[in-house]
């Protein structure tokens, strides 16, 4: 040992190591603390050493774990967590995509039930009261209703919503257009045209041809393509109509025909057979006098287009995306695309034209019309052909004026 | 073992002389069965050491220490057992079997620690040169090249095992270290010699500054030896907290802790001694406000100043 440092005695080199080490009992521990208190030598000493080990474990090779033969699915669990968050964003992203496309979808389908009541009231008054031909309120709609309403009353209470047919219905009217079901709604929809905020876009939806009756699959196939057209139709029409609600019109000069729906402000879709009276929830007494009813036609009673002469429309025919207008001051305007593009038709008739409808019945309505129109409705000889739709202008003195392309008018 | 045979050096001394005459006043209470024990626990197997061997460097050191016993007392066998489990027994057997020359020894002892300790010499002087010029001279002098009234003289015989092998060749080398460092410090010329400015009149009177320096010396000797450690430690030696706390195997977090508690305690003492000189605290606070070049201090003197009686065997030669 050296005796150089300024104390004559320091701990040997196994005290100080065993020291730093924890090695030494508790006695001995305190003697070598004591004395590194006093001296900076054997301070020195520790701290060095320590150092030196410190440093000899820091330059020792560090094992390295053989490389297993399967390594590369190591590798791959890493990747793990993102793909996996990832494939949970995209399960999140398409389970909400689908449940908003359903909400859509039901909303679109409960606007229908929306309506409280359908009432079916008959289409003219001045007409004998006419039985629904399919039991209307049957969703189904294909069975005749003329001896099934006494057989089956269960049928019948199951549409609480509408009112049961006369039954003292006379058979001849069953060949007036069936209802379509429509899915969503109790009842059946109305057939031709329908008064303005019911359907706009519907075309021909309760036009049904006499003889799809002997053509069960054609008529089927039918049924359900405008069971789906009448849903996307439906969807469409729900804002429309609510928009249309704010611009309701003035009662019009139209005929008033049934009873008025009470307490509520309905929307009336009228056809030759029947009409069905929504009843919307925000009931106004004033709105019950628009309801009005065009007996066999069909007229839109609250007009919120606008026509290209800047006037907005009081009269509104539609039948097969073909459209007619006329506006405050008479001019007809025709329509070849549900109303987005109007042409203005010349005036072929007299007086003021006040109202402009569809024959339902087009084809009672057939043989008044004029002969080559009629020849000039393409022909489908694989199925029943469709009756072209037939139009009537109204001028001011009651005179009536027919065409089936909303073009041409010819005095009837 | 080849840069001893390459200096044409080799050890001459055998086991039975380097275990001293110790081997001849075996115990006869030792156990038989605990020496086999101990014989394969020390793994001096796998170099080749006889058992026998092997018993007489056992029963050397149990001798020189009388089992950590203190003297005149008779050692159980349970004793016995304690002392011998609480040595590296593997590190004891090879540093005397080094000792004593064996060769079996040396070449394990060449090939296990020769390399480690020009690593530790190197990190302990910082240079490649130094390191590995300061464990040659120490390899040299395990290897007994020293000799004193012509007998060998190998300090691996100092070696007893409480530590491990390599700590305490660390050690020895931060000691040899440190020595020649102090030694040659001295005799470095003092380049750039500012001389201290003239202090200016202390503001503090004199007395108070006697009475300071009083209180400070009583209240620093007053302090437990650990707490005298961290302070000389943080303070004079500027180790970091956790340079202290792996000498004292604790958290750095601890001896912070303990270091704060320790000057706050030596100020409170220098507080209670002012006050206990005739100070009112507030003069004893004020005083503690002079400025420390105004006092004639020497913190390094005051906390170094103490002298242990207890390493006297451990006197220099």
């Amino acid at each position: 040992m050296s005796a150089t440092s300024q104390h004559e005695f320091h701990p040997d080199a196994d005290s100080l190591n065993a020291f730093a080490e924890q090695a030494l009992v508790d006695r001995e521990r305190g003697d070598v603390l004591a004395h590194l208190a006093v001296c900076g030598r054997c301070r020195q000493v520790v701290a060095l050493a320590r150092e030196a080990a410190e440093a000899e474990l820091a330059a020792s090779p560090v094992p390295r774990t053989p490389i297993r033969a399967n390594s590369w699915l190591r590798g791959w669990r890493l990747a793990l967590a993102p793909a996996a968050a990832l494939v949970a964003t995209a399960a999140f992203a398409i389970y909400f995509h689908e449940r908003d496309a359903e909400r859509t979808a039901e909303m679109a389908k409960s606007e229908p039930p929306a309506i409280t009541q359908i009432e079916k009231i008959p289409a003219n008054p001045a007409q004998p009261k006419v039985a629904p031909p399919a039991a209307a309120p049957s969703a189904k709609g294909s069975q005749p209703a003329s001896s099934d309403h006494a057989l089956k009353p269960p049928l019948r209470r199951a549409a609480p919503a509408a009112v049961p047919p006369p039954p003292e219905a006379p058979a001849a009217m069953s060949q007036l257009p069936m209802p379509l079901p429509m899915p969503g709604a109790e009842s059946a929809p109305g057939a031709g045209a329908r008064e303005e905020g019911s359907v706009p876009s519907r075309a021909n939806g309760g036009e049904m041809p006499r003889d799809e009756k002997s053509m069960p699959a054609v008529s089927e196939f039918k049924q359900e393509q405008r069971a789906l057209e009448s849903q996307r139709q439906q969807a469409q029409t729900a804002q429309s109509r609510i928009l249309a609600a704010k611009e309701w019109p003035p009662a019009s000069e139209q005929d008033t025909s049934g009873p008025p729906p009470s307490n509520a402000a309905s929307s009336v879709e009228s056809s030759s057979a029947q009409l069905e009276v929504r009843v919307e929830p925000s009931p106004s007494l004033a709105t019950k006098k628009q309801l009005q009813l065009g007996g066999l036609f069909s007229a839109r009673m609250k007009i919120p287009t606008r026509l290209p002469s800047g006037l907005p429309a009081v009269s509104i025919a539609e039948a097969e995306h073909c459209m007619l207008a006329i506006d405050r001051e008479g001019a007809l305007f025709l329509s070849q695309d549900s109303g987005n593009t109007w042409e203005h038709v010349d005036r072929q008739w007299t007086g003021r034209a006040v109202m402009v409808r569809v024959h339902a019945d087009s084809t009672a309505a057939s043989g008044a019309a004029p002969a080559a129109q009629l020849q000039a409705a393409p022909a489908n000889p694989g199925a029943a052909p469709s009756p072209p739709p037939l139009f009537e202008i109204l001028n001011d003195k009651s005179q009536l004026w027919l065409s089936t392309d909303g073009k041409i008018w010819l005095p009837k | 073992m080849a840069y001893l045979e390459g200096v044409g050096m080799a050890p001459t001394e055998s086991v039975a002389s380097a275990a001293g005459t110790a081997i001849d006043a075996l115990p006869p209470a030792l156990d038989r069965a605990l020496l086999q024990e101990l014989w394969r626990a020390s793994e001096a197997h796998t170099w080749h050491l006889e058992q026998t061997e092997c018993d007489q460097i056992l029963i050397a050191t149990a001798a020189e220490s009388n089992y950590g016993l203190a003297k005149d007392v008779l050692a159980t066998s349970q004793q016995q057992a304690a002392f011998f489990r609480g040595l590296r027994l593997a590190d004891v057997v090879l540093a005397r079997a080094c000792a004593a020359g064996n060769e079996r020894a040396w070449q394990h002892f060449v090939a296990h620690y020769r390399q480690p300790l020009v690593r530790a010499a190197i990190a302990i002087t910082g240079s490649e040169a130094l390191g590995r010029e300061l464990a040659d001279q120490l390899y040299a002098e395990l290897y007994g090249l020293t000799e004193r009234d012509g007998e060998r003289r190998c300090p691996l015989k100092s070696y007893r095992g409480r530590g491990s092998l390599m700590g305490w060749l660390r050690t020895t080398l931060a000691q040899r270290h440190v020595d020649h460092h102090r030694r040659t410090r001295r005799e470095e010329p003092i380049d750039e010699f500012d001389a201290p400015a003239l202090d200016p009149a202390p503001q503090t009177q004199p007395r108070e500054l006697s009475v300071l320096e009083c209180a400070i010396e009583m209240a620093l000797r007053a302090r437990d030896a650990e707490e005298r450690y961290l302070l000389a430690a943080y303070y004079l030696d500027g180790q970091t907290l956790l340079e202290i706390a792996r000498v004292l195997g604790v958290h750095e977090a601890t001896v912070s802790r303990k270091l704060r508690r320790a000057t706050d305690g030596a100020r409170k003492q220098v507080l209670k001694n002012l006050q206990s000189s005739g100070m009112s605290r507030r003069a004893a606070e004020e005083a503690l406000g002079a400025d420390p070049r105004d006092l004639d201090v020497n913190l390094k003197k005051l906390l170094q100043n103490s002298q242990t009686a207890t390493f006297k065997e451990q006197a220099a030669p």
